[in-house]
C-alpha cells in the first residue's frame, strides 16, 4: 500500500516502568480502512501500546505519526478530537443517562450552540438509521445488553468522527450471535474507511476478522502478516515463542459410575426440564448462548440458586445444597464465570485466596493455622505454576491467567469429586489456556467428574466427552463427542 | 534507619502514625504541659470510650457496612445498667452481663434486619439509631437515673497499681479485636465479605452469619462504652452518647479502615482514636475556644483522609 494511505505509524516505541522494559522498540504501520489484530499472551505489552498511542502514558523513545503528524506532546483530549477513539473492555457508559445522552455527553454543545434533547435524539435516530441499528435512542443504558453498551460506545466514537477506533478484547463478553453482528458492524465501519486495531484471545475471530495481524511478546514486535503467512498454531507459537504439539491435549480414560443425576430439573425463569447424568472420569459440556440458562444450572447444582423442581442426586442420594457451603463440603467445586464479581477478593494475597471458604480445615483452637495455610497454597501455587512477582502479593496485581489458577487452587484445595467451571479460559492468554485444559483433562484422569460451561465452541467440542445443548432454558440435544460438530451444536443453540 | 523507614512506608498504619507523631511534637513545642505522664493519662482516659466503640464499629466497617446506632445503643445501655444496679437490688457483675448481653441482642436486631431485609446498613442503623434514642427515653422516664452500686463508680474512675480502669479497658479491648480480626478464621472472613460478598459466598463462606455477627460485636462494645460512661459520670443519662457513632465512625476512617470495605486494621483505629484525642486534648491546653475546635476537627478530618490518599501513592515510588 502506499504511503500516503497510512493512517498511523509507529516508529521504534520503547517504554519501561521502574527499569522493568514494556515495551521495546515496537514498529507498527497501520492503513486508512484496515481491521487490524493485535495478539499476544497477556503482559506482551498490547495495552501498554494502546494506552501510548491515546497518550495516557508517553513512551521514553520512539514517535507516534497519525495523519503525518507527530502526537508527541498531545493530551489525551487533543487525540481523542483528532479522531483515535478506544473502546474499553470495562465499558464507560453512564448507566442512568439514555443511550442519546451518553453518545452526546459531554458534547451537548454543537457549533456554539446547545443541542437539546430532541436535537440529541434526532441526531442519534439519523445515526443508527443510517447504520441500520435497531435500539431505542430512550433506552436508559443500564437496561441494555452488554452487546447493545458496546455497540453504543462504537457508535459515540463514530458521532465524534473518529478514524482509527483501538477495541481491547471486544468480543469477550458476547455470545456467539452477539459476535455475529459485531463482525457485521466493523466490517461495515471498515467500509466507511474507518480502521480498527483489535486485541483478542479466540484465534477464529483473530483470522475471521483481520486484514493484518501483528504479534507482541515480552514487549517486543514479532512481526505484522497478511492472514495467507500464517495459521492458528504458527501463531500460537509466535505469541509464545517456542512450538506447541497440539493446543487442545487429548487423554482418553474410563469414564466411571455415575456421580450426579439430575432428573427434570427446573429452575423458573431460566431453565426447565434438564436431565442428565455425570460420571466420573468424564468431562460433559453444557453449550449455549449466555443467559440460555447453561450457568444457572451450575449455579443450581452448586446451591447459589435454588430449584423450582425436580430432583438431584449425588452418588445415589438425594442432594440439595441450600448455600455453596454445603455443595462444597458435599464435595462440588465451582468457578463462577466472572473472575472478578464470583471469584477473587481483590485486596487478599494469592494464600488468603485460595484458602477462602476452607479455613475450618486450618482451624487450631480459636486461631487460623497460618503455617500450615500458606504450606499449602504454596504447594498448590507450584504446582499450579502461578507466576507472582514478589510473595504475599495481592491478587489484583496478578494477571487473568494467574488470578483463574488461583481460583482453580481454591477448588483443588478441597479436593472435590466433581468439579463445575463456567468459563474456565474467559479473558486469560494462551498459555493460560493450555495450562488449565492440561489440568481438566488431568482432574478427569483421577476420576473427577467435571461438568464444563464454555462459550468457545472450539475449546468445549475438544474437551467434552458428551455436550448437552441448552436454548431458551430448554435442553435441546445431547451430542457424543463424534457427533458434536460446531454447526451442530450451534444450529441446537439458535433453536 | 532502613527500619525506621519501612516501617512508616510499608506498614498500613505508618501514615496516620506520622501524623500523631507530629500532632504530639507541634503541642509538646507549644505547652509544656502536654507532654506529661498526667496529661497521657488524661488523654487515654478521655477517648476510651470513643476507642472502645471504635473498635467494634471497624468490624462492621470492614465488613462493607456501617452502624449509626452506636450513640443510642450507649444510651439504652447506660440505662439499663443503671437501672440493674439501682439500690443494689443485683449484684454488680449481674448487671453488668445483663447488660453486655442487651448490647449484643440490640446488635443482633440491626444484623437480622440488614440480613433478611438487605436494606442497607446505613438506612437500617438510621432506624435504629432513633428506635434506640426512644427506648433510652422510655426505659429511663425521660430522667437521670442516679443512687447507683458504688462499685460501679469505681469500674468508670478508680484505677488499679496506678492505672486508670477505663484505660485497662481500652487496652483489654484493643487487643480482643486485634487478635480477633488478624488471627481468626472470623477475621479473615469479615475482610473477604468487605472485599467481595458474592465471591465470599459462592467460596463457602456463611455471608450472613458473618455480617449478624460483626453487628452482635459492634453492639457488645457499645454497652460496654455505655457501662464505663455510665459509672464515670454515676449516672444513667437517657440523653449520653449524642453523636458518639460519628467519633467512632471518624477515628475508623483516620485510622485508615476503607469505607468500602475489605481492608482495615485494629491498629489504625485505635491510632485514629488518638489522633483525634490529642488534637481536642492539645486545643484545650492552648486555649482554643470550643466552638473553634469543632471547625478545626472537622477540617482535620478531612485532610487526614486526603493526605493518606497522597500518601499511599507517595508509598508506591518509594
Amino acid at each position: 500500500m502506499a504511503e500516503q494511505d497510512c493512517l498511523l505509524k509507529i516508529k521504534g516505541i520503547s517504554l519501561a516502568f521502574s527499569g522493568t522494559p514494556i515495551l521495546k522498540s515496537v514498529d507498527l504501520s497501520l492503513y486508512q480502512g484496515e481491521i487490524h489484530a493485535l495478539v499476544g499472551e497477556n503482559g506482551a505489552g498490547k495495552s501498554s501500546l494502546f494506552k501510548c498511542i491515546l497518550g495516557i502514558i508517553s513512551p521514553s523513545q520512539g514517535e507516534i505519526i497519525f495523519l503525518n503528524e507527530s502526537l508527541s506532546g498531545y493530551s489525551i483530549r487533543d487525540i481523542l478530537r483528532k479522531g483515535i477513539a478506544m473502546i474499553h473492555q470495562e465499558l464507560m457508559l453512564i448507566p442512568e443517562l439514555t443511550v442519546a445522552e451518553n453518545i452526546f455527553l459531554g458534547r451537548e454543545t454543537a457549533q456554539g450552540k446547545r443541542m437539546g434533547l430532541s436535537e440529541i435524539n434526532q441526531a442519534t435516530t439519523d445515526l443508527f438509521r443510517e447504520y441500520d441499528l435497531d435500539i431505542p435512542v430512550g433506552a436508559f443504558v443500564k437496561d441494555l445488553s452488554i452487546a447493545h453498551q458496546q455497540i453504543i460506545e462504537i457508535m459515540r466514537s463514530v458521532s465524534q468522527k473518529a478514524r482509527l477506533i483501538l477495541m481491547d478484547e471486544p468480543t469477550s463478553s458476547l455470545t456467539e450471535k452477539e459476535v455475529v453482528f459485531f463482525r457485521q458492524l466493523i466490517f461495515r465501519l471498515k467500509s466507511e474507511g474507518i480502521s480498527i486495531v483489535f486485541t483478542s484471545h479466540k484465534m477464529d475471530e483473530v483470522f475471521d476478522f483481520s486484514d493484518k495481524i501483528s504479534v507482541l511478546r515480552d514487549g517486543e514486535m514479532v512481526g505484522t502478516f497478511s492472514k495467507e503467512e500464517v495459521d492458528p498454531m504458527s501463531l500460537v507459537q509466535k505469541m509464545v515463542g517456542r512450538e506447541m504439539k497440539d493446543f487442545y491435549p487429548k487423554a482418553l480414560s474410563e469414564v466411571g459410575q455415575a456421580i450426579i443425576s439430575v432428573n427434570d430439573l427446573s429452575c423458573v425463569p431460566h431453565f426447565e426440564h434438564v436431565n442428565f447424568t455425570l460420571h466420573a472420569g468424564e468431562v460433559l459440556g453444557l453449550s449455549g448462548l449466555v443467559g440460555a440458562g447453561r450457568s444457572d444450572i451450575g449455579q443450581v447444582l452448586f446451591g447459589v440458586k435454588k430449584k423450582t423442581s425436580g430432583t438431584m442426586y449425588l452418588k445415589g442420594q438425594e442432594y440439595n445444597p441450600g448455600n455453596p457451603s454445603e455443595a462444597l463440603r458435599a464435595g462440588l467445586g465451582y468457578l463462577g464465570e466472572d473472575r472478578k464479581e464470583m471469584g477473587i477478593i481483590p485486596e487478599m494475597n494469592i494464600t488468603e485466596n485460595m484458602s477462602l471458604g476452607l479455613l475450618d480445615a486450618y482451624r487450631k483452637f480459636l486461631f487460623i493455622d497460618q503455617e500450615k495455610e500458606s504450606l499449602d497454597a504454596a504447594e498448590m501455587q507450584s504446582r499450579l505454576s502461578v507466576h507472582s512477582a514478589k510473595e504475599g502479593q495481592r491478587i489484583q496485581n496478578l494477571s487473568g491467567g494467574n488470578q483463574q489458577k488461583v481460583l482453580f487452587g481454591r477448588i483443588l484445595l478441597n479436593n472435590p469429586e466433581v468439579l463445575i467451571l463456567d468459563e474456565p479460559t474467559r479473558g486469560i492468554d494462551v498459555m493460560s489456556k493450555f495450562e488449565i485444559y492440561t489440568l481438566i483433562l488431568a482432574l478427569k484422569k483421577q476420576g473427577k467428574a467435571v461438568l464444563l460451561i464454555s462459550s468457545d465452541l472450539p475449546e468445549l467440542l475438544a474437551m467434552s466427552d458428551r455436550v448437552i445443548v441448552i436454548s431458551k432454558g430448554k435442553q435441546m440435544a445431547e451430542l457424543s463427542r463424534d457427533n458434536a460438530s460446531p454447526e451442530k451444536v450451534l444450529e441446537f443453540s439458535l433453536h | 534507619m532502613k527500619e525506621l523507614k519501612a516501617f512508616f512506608t510499608k506498614t498500613p498504619t505508618g501514615g496516620i502514625f506520622l501524623a500523631l507523631i507530629l500532632v504530639c511534637a507541634l503541642f509538646s513545642s507549644m505547652t509544656s504541659r502536654f507532654l506529661t505522664p498526667t496529661n497521657i493519662s488524661v488523654i487515654l482516659n478521655q477517648v476510651s470510650v470513643n476507642a472502645i466503640l471504635a473498635f467494634g464499629v471497624t468490624f462492621v466497617i470492614i465488613a462493607g457496612g456501617i452502624d449509626l446506632s452506636l450513640g443510642s445503643l450507649v444510651a439504652v445501655c447506660g440505662v439499663v445498667v443503671a437501672l440493674l444496679s439501682q439500690n443494689n437490688e443485683y449484684s454488680l457483675s449481674l448487671a453488668i452481663i445483663g447488660t453486655l448481653i442487651a448490647g449484643i441482642a440490640l446488635g443482633a436486631l440491626n444484623g437480622f434486619i440488614v440480613v433478611l431485609t438487605k436494606v442497607p446498613p446505613f438506612i437500617v442503623t438510621l432506624g435504629t439509631m432513633t428506635i434506640g434514642r426512644g427506648v433510652a427515653l422510655i426505659l429511663s422516664k425521660g430522667r437521670p437515673i442516679s443512687d447507683l452500686n458504688e462499685s460501679l463508680n469505681f469500674l468508670g474512675n478508680g484505677d488499679v497499681f496506678g492505672i486508670p480502669i477505663p484505660i485497662l479497658f481500652l487496652v483489654l479491648s484493643y487487643a480482643t479485636c486485634h487478635i480477633l480480626l488478624t488471627k481468626t478464621i472470623f477475621g479473615r472472613y469479615v475482610k473477604a465479605i468487605g472485599g467481595n460478598e458474592m465471591a465470599s459466598y459462592v467460596a463457602g463462606v456463611r455471608v450472613n452469619r458473618i455480617k449478624l455477627y460483626v453487628y452482635m460485636i459492634s453492639g457488645l462494645f457499645a454497652a460496654l462504652a455505655g457501662i464505663l460512661l455510665t459509672a464515670r459520670i454515676n449516672t444513667g443519662q437517657p440523653n449520653a452518647g449524642l453523636g458518639f457513632e460519628l467519633d467512632a465512625i471518624a477515628a475508623v476512617i483516620i485510622g485508615g479502615t476503607s469505607t468500602r470495605g475489605g481492608k482495615g486494621t485494629i491498629t489504625g483505629t485505635l491510632l485514629g482514636v488518638l489522633f483525634i484525642g490529642v488534637i481536642n486534648n492539645g486545643l484545650d491546653l492552648i486555649n482554643v475556644s470550643a466552638y473553634w475546635q469543632q471547625v478545626i476537627m472537622g477540617g482535620i478530618i478531612i485532610l487526614a483522609v486526603v493526605l493518606d490518599g497522597l500518601y499511599q501513592k507517595l508509598k508506591m515510588n518509594i
